[in-house]
């Protein structure tokens, strides 16, 4: 338990800071922005979307990188990465440790269509104006750039399924406490002894 | 139903110019039946 500064206060156990709850909802206007301005011309609602988008896709950028370096450097970056643990709690049921398997490998996914929209979207920038340089359509060839295009598109027809699928389980009633959790920072005593295994997600030390 | 979108260069050649947009449907598709799914399984195991 917890009486730690934030809006966590005592009896209450941490889940997210409020510096990471804060780049999980800019990561998610950022690519509700992104997919908005990038899919609704294509349905048939035309307004000038492109300066909105790729300005939107650097904000995402320089917060992608935040994340890196505090996930990398001030958090547990093996809290998020598949161990055996999680296999063998597939067959017993056991209970996991900060996140569980379907959470890992949803990030694991999320994060390899994030990184490459983020790369192919940094090189299409070369194709339009902006205030830092002039367009140059000849820094690849028609066919390379239909290939950088083609993986920006499929990236953002995948992470359509993905929010689906993201939304779906954040309603999930039995899902709700992490839900809350993104929003308030918090899960009780109780939700923590239910759901979590303390030996594999010590949030006492983690706090 | 075509994977890629095509246009001609100016030497004439058919080049990619991106992913069909007609897979949209395709992947809103695919996340609602993998929400349908899991919601199926949940509701006839409701313990595991």
């Amino acid at each position: 338990m917890s009486s730690h500064a934030g809006s966590v206060q005592a009896g209450q156990i941490q889940r997210h800071k409020l510096v990471d709850r804060l780049y999980h909802w800019v990561m998610a206007v950022c690519i509700l922005t992104l997919l908005a301005t990038s899919l609704l011309p294509i349905i048939g609602w035309k307004f000038a979307w492109l300066a909105i988008h790729w300005v939107t896709g650097l904000v995402l950028t320089v917060a992608v990188l935040f994340h890196i370096v505090r996930a990398l450097f001030f958090q547990k970056p093996m809290s998020m990465v598949v161990d055996g643990q999680d296999l063998q709690n597939l067959g017993s049921g056991g209970r996991p440790g900060k996140y569980n398997l379907a959470q890992k490998l949803y990030h694991l996914a999320i994060a390899v269509l994030i990184l490459s929209g983020i790369a192919s979207g940094l090189v299409m920038l070369r194709k339009i104006d902006t205030p830092w340089w002039r367009r140059d359509p000849y820094w690849f060839s028609d066919s390379s750039w239909g290939v950088i295009y083609s993986a920006h598109d499929f990236v953002a027809m995948s992470l359509v399924t993905m929010i689906i699928i993201h939304v779906y389980f954040a309603l999930r009633p039995d899902e709700w406490h992490l839900t809350r959790s993104m929003f308030r920072g918090w899960i009780t005593p109780k939700e923590y002894k239910d759901h979590f295994d303390p030996k594999r997600w010590n949030a006492e030390e983690e706090a | 139903m075509e994977l890629f979108r095509y246009a001609t260069s100016v030497y004439g050649d058919k080049v990619i110019i991106g992913a069909s947009f007609d897979l949209l449907q395709w992947f809103v598709g695919a996340g609602v039946a993998a929400v349908l799914a899991h919601a199926i399984f949940k509701w006839i195991v409701p313990s595991h």
